[in-house]
């Protein structure tokens, strides 16, 4: 019996079973890129709603109450329902094609992985129907004001307890594939920079995930059960809550940028024509950063009031995270340096990708100096820092991904004079967005208020007319996503860029339905390292 | 005398056990840090 038949190669369901019962990477891959669209849609509609309010001192849409709950949901949705699901999207069309396997290791566990997700964030976007609305906490959820949220709070927790168990099994599904379904000749020295990142940032989620399950298990326990794990009239200490949060809060913005890392690894070589530069030392990189997340996260509370040891200890080691990416925004310039570069869709979004990023990074260097950070502290410059990293870093190369391989998942070329308006209108009205919350935080405007002194006004303005922008320049993307999954565009060959390399590249556009019945065999010219 | 089972099959077979046991561990770890997590935070 060949591996064909073992996965049921003729067996191909059609119609709504084929989504809800599927099995199959590519498919669940699909899945998870169509969900993280529409959050994205979801948690962007309630970041307008929160920059509308803020285009003008004192409150014109909504309650004080009802905007920290749109904060609050917004950083849920985006990073839990939005980023984290659109990397294991990417991770699960692409990582299969990538090491030569027919499919993920775990396919059923694929499937649960995903299904559970809609569950979740139906539950979660359901506290809005509850008496006393979602928590004003923001996602950090501290007590003991996350402890008087209304019945809204077992919900949550759930929710949050949902979407931890869908990134763990997801992990576990990539590990286990990256590990065991290599193709021959797929040796851990010719691995792709996306394979390698993924796999990393699985161990990540291992790691990190079951921590963030423990802090608000115990949360639910304080407020449901009388235990006094944060309540001091207990025994407890709240600040303990921070503590056990930011250790998974540091690694989880990791997991959040790693991948965007391995994305930025495979685009900027294709389009400069030439192997990326410090294979090893960008693998080392990734790892380095991974490894140090686990030891910085107090720097996230300089405030609080810690020992000076501990301030300088997560200061230097905050510090020093500044080296592995240092060597990695090196490496990739150096792979442009005599490059034969070419400037179409992807790679403006990853160039943008390593400028804006870049900049994130200087601010987030700034936010790790414990002194400085007494001023910064939560202030606006911290919402431009970590949106930097997150929506010029992280978003912008999802955004990179999908326009490398939508020719790949569809077949077609998508249109790419729209994808470069796209780029530009984004690239643009992001910087408006956020580039003026840096001035608003150096002059003191603190973060999650719905209203603010006068002299903040023209900087917010300009902020929201960003979003606005910003926010609706996204259609342009859907738009040319959904007429190349239709069909419209020129069909794509096997390899439509001449720069790319790699096993992906090797097989037709679409793929046909399991990825490689015949374990290839890799040699270094198409590992290409 | 038991029947032969095809190579193809086999090896499908032992990955499969490889994967499980992989997935296992990796689950137990998981579990591990969680269950860590809040015994530590137990008063004594």
């Amino acid at each position: 019996m060949t591996e064909i038949a073992l996965h049921g190669e003729h067996e191909h369901p059609s119609g709504i079973a084929r989504w809800l019962f599927s099995t199959n990477h590519k498919d669940i891959g699909t899945l998870y890129l169509c969900f993280s669209l529409l959050m994205f849609f979801v948690g962007g509609c309630f970041a307008l709603v929160v920059r509308a309010e803020l285009f003008q001192p004192g409150l014109q849409f909504v309650s004080a109450t009802t905007f920290t709950q749109m904060t609050t949901l917004h950083a849920l949705v985006m990073i839990f329902g939005a980023i984290m699901p659109a990397f294991v999207g990417v991770a699960n069309w692409m990582l299969p094609l990538m090491i030569g396997a027919p499919d993920m290791a775990l396919p059923r566990l694929n499937n649960w992985s995903f299904w559970i997700l809609p569950f979740a964030f139906l539950m979660l976007l359901s506290t809005w129907a509850m008496p006393g609305g979602p928590p004003t906490t923001g996602w950090t959820m501290y007590p003991p004001n996350s402890l008087q949220t209304g019945m809204a709070f077992p919900f949550v927790i759930f929710a949050i307890h949902l979407m931890g168990i869908s990134s763990v099994m997801g992990a576990i599904n990539v590990i286990t594939t990256i590990v065991n379904m290599r193709a021959p000749g797929m040796t851990w020295g010719r691995l792709p920079l996306f394979v390698w990142t993924w796999l990393i940032t699985a161990f990540l989620l291992i790691g990190a995930m079951p921590v963030l399950a423990g802090a608000v298990t115990m949360l639910l326990t304080d407020k449901y059960f009388g235990t006094s794990f944060f309540n001091a009239a207990g025994g407890g200490d709240p600040v303990m809550f921070q503590h056990v949060f930011w250790f998974f809060g540091h690694p989880e913005v990791y997991i959040m940028i790693l991948p965007a890392f391995g994305i930025v690894s495979q685009i900027v070589p294709t389009f400069s024509r030439k192997p990326l530069f410090g294979y090893r030392s960008m693998v080392y990189a990734v790892a380095a950063i991974a490894g140090l997340s686990f030891i910085v996260w107090a720097h996230h509370m300089f405030t609080v009031g810690m020992p000076i040891a501990g301030e300088l200890f997560f200061m230097y080691s905050t510090i020093l995270i500044a080296v592995p990416t240092g060597v990695k925004v090196f490496n990739w310039v150096t792979t442009m340096w005599r490059g034969s570069l070419s400037f179409e869709t992807p790679m403006l979004w990853a160039l943008a990708f390593i400028v804006l990023f870049t900049i994130g990074g200087f601010s987030g260097l700034m936010l790790g100096l414990a002194p400085v950070d007494f001023q910064y502290q939560d202030t606006y410059f911290v919402v431009a820092h970590f949106h930097y990293v997150l929506v010029t870093g992280a978003l912008f190369a999802i955004v990179a991904a999908v326009y490398y391989w939508l020719p790949k998942w569809t077949g077609h070329m998508y249109d790419e004079r729209l994808g470069k308006i796209h780029f530009w209108i984004s690239a643009i009205f992001v910087n408006v967005l956020f580039f003026p919350q840096h001035f608003l935080g150096l002059a003191g405007m603190p973060r999650r208020i719905p209203d603010y002194a006068p002299q903040y006004t023209e900087w917010n303005m300009i902020s929201s007319i960003g979003a606005f922008v910003f926010g609706f320049a996204q259609l342009l993307f859907v738009y040319n996503i959904v007429r190349t999954a239709r069909g419209h565009g020129a069909p794509a060959g096997a390899r439509p860029w001449e720069g790319a390399h790699g096993l992906e590249w090797t097989l037709p556009s679409p793929p046909p339905y399991h990825s490689f019945t015949e374990p290839p065999v890799v040699d270094d010219a198409q590992a290409h390292t | 005398m038991p029947r032969r089972i095809p190579e193809a099959m086999a090896t499908a077979l032992l990955r499969r056990r490889a994967n499980i046991r992989l997935a296992l561990a990796l689950a137990a770890a998981a579990l591990a840090v969680f269950g860590a997590v809040i015994v530590n935070h137990l008063p004594p």
